[in-house]
């Protein structure tokens, strides 16, 4: 195992409007490893759109996303590959099995060995003997497990995890709680985006974004 | 300072159009040697050689402003100065195609013939026409500008080619004439009218960047809900 | 090395894609069929085009099928989401390269079938057949290049449709100019003896074309992706 890097996220006036609709205005925060936040709001709030700018999918309109790992600043690419990253939006190849899906992205960020981490990760996210089905056959709850293996995939530092268990089971919700829990409890930082008030719990700081 | 420029310019605009019409001698007939059948409005290119000056500048002014956004803080007012440089790009497109033909129309007889220099500039037409119609298609507007921008440098970087490839190509005889027998009095004028042409392209590139910051200042108010 | 088997790893994820899927080999095999079938009804079976027809057909039918097929790509990638996922894992660079080479070899077995097929079709006589061989494969790189890299851009727009061919055509004029002129000579336009000489000028203006519009999408190829 490496040894741990301190992980620390800062988030600066971030605003985004899309056209004529504001959708984040000046959100400030800071995180380092350790810490969970929920971040919660009514639909339309900004939660996702959050997400994915401090992931780097999204450029914001103004303001800044910091991420430092062992006190070196991410550039915008480096900090895009760091993250682990699951929403709805993000769907993975429905034409190729888990395993492939696991076994290609594994590839494509170079990680070696990375063969044995994916397997162990559909145990982990409970798809054992359900590797060699295609995605296209997947129920939604299964998809979003694979999601979650996707997004643990290269061990991030940085968790961003939108509306996790929306589609799953107690089973599932409990395997999100233990995700972020062990996350945290090796110095992760995690930003959740749920009004689901058991994902509400897994945190314990909160943001809440207005409308 | 600005209005005085805008002075200086519009005294110097009408001096080469008087100089062109009055001072201006008429070129050397076609029974004399010369290329042009109608001696006399052969001073039509003063009007029509400039305008292709403008679309080059205009060009690299867009790629440059292009370039400026992608490796220069994204500052949306670059992606403004880019696109307005395109948009103004291909209007001298379209004068420069309009002055040409009414020009080989009255001098050889034909509006238009595929000629290089003709289909280079319908090429770029096509490129600024794309562009617009990709502009219109984006509606988030970080990735609009960076898209635009990207296709815009790429078009910078490629098309050079043509100046190559197309006359290599297109053989047939072209109504640009090649050896040109202006006299000193020729050059000086279309030096001047170039530099004139330039000077307003600056200004029109000038007062639409600020009617479409203006623009982005009344939609960032509308904003406010 | 890494940058490598990582851009080799989007290549074989999008044959096995294209394999399963068949995403753009169905549109880009259609169209090609549909194409040639064209030409074939319009000819009536008599009246042969000349050898200079003969060269523009087949790169119009080049041009579009390209334009119908290599698109699909990313659309379907923005489309169905799946992007989000490569951006997230992959160097932008080492998806260009896999989506190019990928793109460039559908590209080539198309043109490997529909070309000799239109030849035929017309009853044309190649007189050198090293010379075409070359002038389509370079010809084919280079609109794999273009269209590789306007395919990214048009996946971001709205309408997409026909966008791909406006955006590539008018930057892909040299190419069309130098392939048609070199198909030409290969067919014996000019070239009764049927040596290569009079095609060496369409081979550099295609190579070096290559070699900008690699190198310029690659370099451009990062903007679009990051964003």
């Amino acid at each position: 195992m490496l040894e741990i890097q301190p992980v620390e996220l800062e988030l600066t006036q971030i605003a985004k409007t899309y056209g004529r609709r504001r959708a984040l205005r000046g959100v400030s925060l800071a995180v380092t490893g350790g810490e969970v936040v929920v971040v919660s709001g009514p639909n339309g709030s900004g939660k996702s759109t959050l997400l994915k700018i401090v992931a780097g999918l999204l450029r914001a309109t103004g303001g800044a996303v910091t991420m430092r790992l062992g006190g070196r600043p991410l550039d915008p690419a480096e900090r895009r590959r760091s993250v682990g990253y699951a929403s709805p939006d993000l769907s993975l190849y429905t034409e190729l099995t888990g395993r492939e899906n696991l076994r290609f992205f594994a590839a494509v960020r170079g990680l070696p060995h990375s063969f044995d981490r994916g397997e162990s990760l559909l145990d982990t996210v409970g798809l054992t003997g359900r590797g060699d089905e295609f995605v296209s056959a997947y129920s939604s709850g299964m998809r979003q497990r694979l999601r979650l293996a996707f997004a643990l995939l290269h061990e991030p530092r940085v968790l961003l995890l939108d509306e996790p268990s929306a589609t799953l089971d107690e089973e599932g919700v409990e395997l999100v709680r233990r995700i972020v829990a062990d996350h945290a409890a090796s110095g992760g930082l995690a930003l959740l985006a749920t009004n689901d008030p058991r994902e509400k719990a897994f945190g314990e700081r909160s943001l809440v974004l207005g409308n | 300072m600005a209005t005085f420029g805008k002075l200086f310019l519009g005294v110097w605009i009408a001096l080469v159009l008087v100089a062109t019409f009055l001072w201006l001698p008429s070129a050397v007939p076609a029974a004399a040697g010369g290329v042009f059948s109608s001696p006399d409005l052969a001073r039509i290119i003063i009007l029509h050689l400039p305008n292709s000056m403008v679309v080059i500048v205009a060009a690299f002014v867009s790629g440059w402003y292009a370039l400026r956004y992608l490796t220069r803080g994204r500052d949306p007012v670059d992606d403004i100065r880019s696109k307005t440089s395109v948009a103004l790009a291909a209007l001298f497109c379209v004068l420069a195609t309009v002055t040409g033909s009414v020009f080989a129309r009255v001098e050889w007889g034909a509006y238009w013939n595929w000629d290089p220099k003709q289909i280079c500039i319908f090429l770029l037409l096509l490129i600024y026409a794309a562009y617009f119609v990709l502009r219109a298609g984006i509606e988030d507007a970080e990735k609009r500008a960076s898209v635009c921008a990207v296709y815009v440098l790429f078009a910078v970087v490629m098309t050079p080619m043509l100046g190559y490839v197309v006359p290599k190509y297109m053989a047939t005889q072209s109504l640009h004439p090649k050896n040109t027998q202006f006299d000193a009095a020729y050059s000086w004028t279309l030096l001047a009218a170039g530099a004139g042409f330039i000077g307003l392209y600056a200004w029109l590139q000038n007062i639409a960047v600020r009617a479409d910051l203006v623009r982005m200042a009344w939609e960032e108010y509308q904003c406010k809900e | 090395m890494s940058w490598v088997t990582e851009a080799a790893a989007v290549f074989v994820k999008e044959w096995v894609s294209e394999w399963r899927t068949r995403v753009s080999l169905s549109s880009v095999g259609l169209f090609a069929a549909c194409s040639l079938t064209l030409i074939a009804l319009a000819l009536r079976g008599g009246a042969a085009p000349g050898r200079e027809a003969a060269a523009a057909l087949l790169w119009i039918v080049i041009f579009f099928t390209a334009a119908t097929g290599l698109g699909r790509s990313f659309v379907h990638e923005e489309e169905r989401g799946t992007a989000l996922a490569l951006r997230l894992s992959a160097r932008a660079t080492a998806v260009w390269a896999g989506k190019y080479v990928a793109n460039a070899t559908v590209l080539t077995l198309l043109t490997a079938i529909a070309s000799p097929m239109l030849v035929a079709m017309l009853g044309i006589r190649v007189v050198n057949v090293p010379l075409f061989f070359f002038v389509l494969l370079l010809g084919v790189l280079a609109l794999a290049a273009v269209m590789t890299l306007t395919a990214a851009l048009v996946a971001q727009a709205t309408a997409r449709s026909g966008l791909l061919a406006a955006l590539s055509f008018p930057v892909l004029a040299p190419v069309l100019l130098a392939g048609v002129h070199g198909v030409e000579a290969a067919m014996g336009v000019g070239n009764l003896s049927g040596s290569i000489e009079p095609g060496l000028g369409d081979l550099q203006v295609l190579g070096s074309y290559v070699v900008v519009a690699v190198t310029a999408s690659l370099m451009l190829f990062d903007f679009v992706w990051n964003d």
